[in-house]
C-alpha cells in the first residue's frame, strides 16, 4: 500500500497522473498533514535524483519543469546544490588530510627500511602513543633483535620531526586563516562605507527628484490659474460685445460746406462707451456733459465730472442704449474754468439707426 | 473594533484548518505552505502571490458569514485554490500575469558570507546528522545500508533527511539575513 501510494506521489510530481488522481492527491495532501511531509520528501528525494543524474531522460525532463519553475522551487534546487558542494568539499578535504599524513615513501627511504617490511602511518586524529611506534611483523621478531639502537633513535626522530611539522603548519595555517578573517573584516568595513555612501547619495537624488516633482506641480497649478483667469477673462470679454459697445469719438468741426463726420451705431447693443478724445494741452479739472438730439431735446447730462477720469486724453462715459432712438446727436463738453463758468471744450457728432 | 474581529476570525479560520499547530501563526504558516506547494506543483510561475490571493479570499467569504464544514474544512480551501488556478490560466493566456524576478546578490564580499554561514550551520549540526547527510548524498549506494543501520525504512530515512535540510536551510537563511544586516 505504502509503495503504491509513493508511486502515485511519485507521479503526481512528476506530472503524470490523470486529472482525477491529481484531484485526490491534491485534497489529501491539503487535509493530512502526514501525507502532506511525505509529498514533500519524496519531492526531496526527487530533487536529490535530479541533482545526482539518478532520473531518466523524460523524467529530467519532467523534473526540470517542476524545479525550474518558480523562484521558490529554484531556490530549494540552489540549495540543494550547495550542501552536495558542500558536503564534497568538506568530504575532500577531509579525504586529502588523510592520503598527505599516510604517504611513508620519503620517510622509509630515510630510515633504510624496506617498504614492504614496515608502515608508519601518523594519524591526526587519534593521538594514542602506542600508535607512535610501528607495528612490527611476528614472523620478523628474531632477526630484529640484534637491532641496532640507533636505527631506532633516528626512526624517534623522523617521527619527532614530522609531528612537528604537522603542528607547524597548523599553526600556520590558523594565523593564515585568522589574517584572511582579518582582510575580510576590513573588506566589509570598506563596502559598509561604500554602501553607506550610495545610500546617502540615493536619499539625496531622491530628495531633488521630490522637489522637482514639488516645483513642476507648482509651476502647472500657476499655469491653470493663469489660464483659468484668461478663460475668465475671455468670457467676460466676450460677454461684452452684447453688453456694451466701446466707441471712440472725436471733436466734430462745423465747416461751411464741408460733411459732418457721424458713426453708426448697432442697435444689437445694450450699452454703449463712448470714449471722448480731448486735447490735453486744454484740460479743465472739472467738466460737464450733455447729450442732445438735434431738434434740442435733452436726453442725458452730467456735471461736475472730474477730470482725473480722463485717461490717455480720453473722457469715457456709459449709457444704455435705450435712451437712444433714432436720431441724430450731439455729446456737448463744456470744462468748468476757476470761477466756475463753463467753458465750451468740443462736440462730439454721432446718429442712431435702430 | 472592526480590527479585533478581523483578528477573531483568522483566529477561528487557521484553528479550523490546523487544529494541531502550536499557535494560530504556525497554522497559518503551514496552511500558507499547502497552498504555495498546491499553486508550484501545478507549476505557476508565482506560487506564493496566488497563494496570497487565495487565503484572501477565504478569509473575505468566512467575514462574510460564508460556513465551512468542520468535517473536511480544506474541502473549501481547495475549492477556492481551484478557482484562483484557473483564473491564474486565463490571464496567462491573455499575457498579463506578471512574472517575480529574484534579485541575485552579487556584492563582492556574498561569497564568502555564504561560505561562512555554511560552516557555522554545519558545525551546529550534530556530528551523527552531519554524517547522515554526508553519506546520504556522497555514497548513494549505500542508502539502503544506511537506512538499515538506523533501523529505519528508505522513506523514513528520506524523511529524516528532509527534516535535517530543513533545519539546515533555516539556519542559512538567518544566518545570511543576519550578515546582510552587518553589512547594510
Amino acid at each position: 500500500m505504502n509503495d503504491k501510494t509513493d508511486d502515485l506521489i511519485h507521479r503526481f510530481l512528476l506530472d503524470e497522473v490523470s486529472e482525477e488522481e491529481r484531484s485526490q492527491v491534491e485534497e489529501r495532501f491539503l487535509a493530512d498533514n502526514d501525507f502532506f511531509e511525505k509529498v514533500l520528501s519524496i519531492e526531496a528525494a526527487l530533487l536529490d535524483q535530479y541533482l545526482l543524474g539518478q532520473l531518466t531522460d523524460e523524467q529530467r525532463k519532467r523534473a526540470r519543469t517542476l524545479f525550474e519553475s518558480s523562484p521558490g522551487q529554484r531556490r530549494e534546487v540552489e540549495f540543494v546544490s550547495e550542501l552536495i558542494a558542500s558536503l564534497r568539499a568538506t568530504d575532500s578535504a577531509n579525504r586529502r588530510t588523510i592520503a598527505t599524513t599516510g604517504e611513508p615513501e620519503s620517510e622509509e627511504t630515510l630510515s633504510g627500511v624496506h617498504p614492504k617490511e614496515e608502515t608508519i602511518s601518523i594519524d591526526s586524529e587519534v593521538a594514542s602513543p602506542a600508535r607512535a611506534f610501528p607495528p612490527v611483523p611476528t614472523g620478523w621478531k628474531n632477526s630484529l633483535l640484534p637491532f641496532n639502537a640507533r636505527c631506532w633513535l633516528v626512526v624517534l626522530t623522523i617521527c619527532l620531526v614530522m609531528m612537528s611539522s604537522i603542528l607547524y603548519l597548523y599553526t600556520k595555517k590558523r594565523s593564515l586563516e585568522a589574517q584572511r578573517i582579518a582582510a575580510e573584516q576590513k573588506s566589509r568595513e570598506s563596502r559598509e562605507k561604500l554602501l553607506e555612501e550610495a545610500r546617502r547619495k540615493a536619499e539625496l537624488s531622491k530628495q531633488l527628484e521630490s522637489e522637482k516633482e514639488k516645483q513642476r506641480r507648482t509651476e502647472e497649478k500657476v499655469e491653470e490659474k493663469t489660464e483659468e483667469k484668461g478663460e475668465l477673462t475671455a468670457r467676460a470679454s466676450t460677454r461684452r460685445p452684447d453688453r456694451l459697445t466701446s466707441i471712440l469719438l472725436t471733436p466734430t468741426t462745423f465747416e461751411r460746406g464741408g460733411n459732418s463726420k457721424a458713426l453708426s451705431l448697432k442697435a444689437t447693443s445694450r450699452q454703449i462707451q463712448f470714449r471722448l478724445a480731448l486735447d490735453e494741452s486744454q484740460l479743465y479739472k472739472r467738466y460737464s456733459l450733455q447729450i442732445t438730439t438735434f431738434d434740442g431735446r435733452r436726453v442725458w447730462s452730467k456735471d461736475a465730472v472730474d477730470a482725473s477720469r480722463i485717461k490717455k486724453g480720453q473722457l469715457a462715459l456709459t449709457l444704455s442704449t435705450a435712451l437712444l432712438t433714432d436720431e441724430d446727436y450731439r455729446i456737448e463738453l463744456k470744462g468748468l474754468s476757476d470761477n466756475g463758468e463753463p467753458v465750451h471744450v468740443a462736440d462730439y457728432i454721432f446718429k442712431v439707426r435702430r | 473594533m472592526e480590527s479585533k474581529t478581523s483578528q477573531t476570525v483568522f483566529d477561528k479560520l487557521f484553528r479550523l484548518l490546523e487544529p494541531d499547530a502550536q499557535s494560530i501563526d504556525s497554522g497559518f504558516r503551514r496552511c500558507r505552505l499547502k497552498l504555495v506547494k498546491f499553486f508550484a506543483w501545478r507549476h505557476c510561475e508565482d506560487p506564493e502571490n496566488l497563494a496570497d490571493e487565495t487565503i484572501g479570499r477565504l478569509l473575505k467569504n468566512v467575514r462574510a458569514n460564508q460556513e465551512i464544514s468542520a468535517d473536511n474544512p480544506y474541502s473549501y480551501v481547495y475549492a477556492i485554490a481551484s478557482n484562483v488556478f484557473k483564473e491564474y490560466l486565463r490571464a496567462k493566456k491573455k499575457g498579463g500575469v506578471v512574472i517575480d524576478i529574484e534579485l541575485v546578490r552579487n556584492l563582492a564580499g556574498a561569497a564568502g558570507t555564504d561560505d561562512e554561514c555554511k560552516k557555522q550551520c554545519m558545525e551546529q549540526l550534530s556530528p551523527e546528522k552531519r554524517e547522515l547527510l554526508a553519506r546520504y548524498y556522497l555514497d548513494d549506494a549505500e542508502r539502503d545500508e544506511i537506512a538499515q543501520e538506523q533501523g529505519l525504512s528508505l522513506n523514513a530515512l528520506r524523511l529524516q533527511v528532509h527534516r535535517i535540510k530543513y533545519g539546515l536551510r533555516h539556519c542559512w537563511e538567518d544566518c545570511r539575513k543576519h550578515s546582510d544586516r552587518m553589512r547594510n
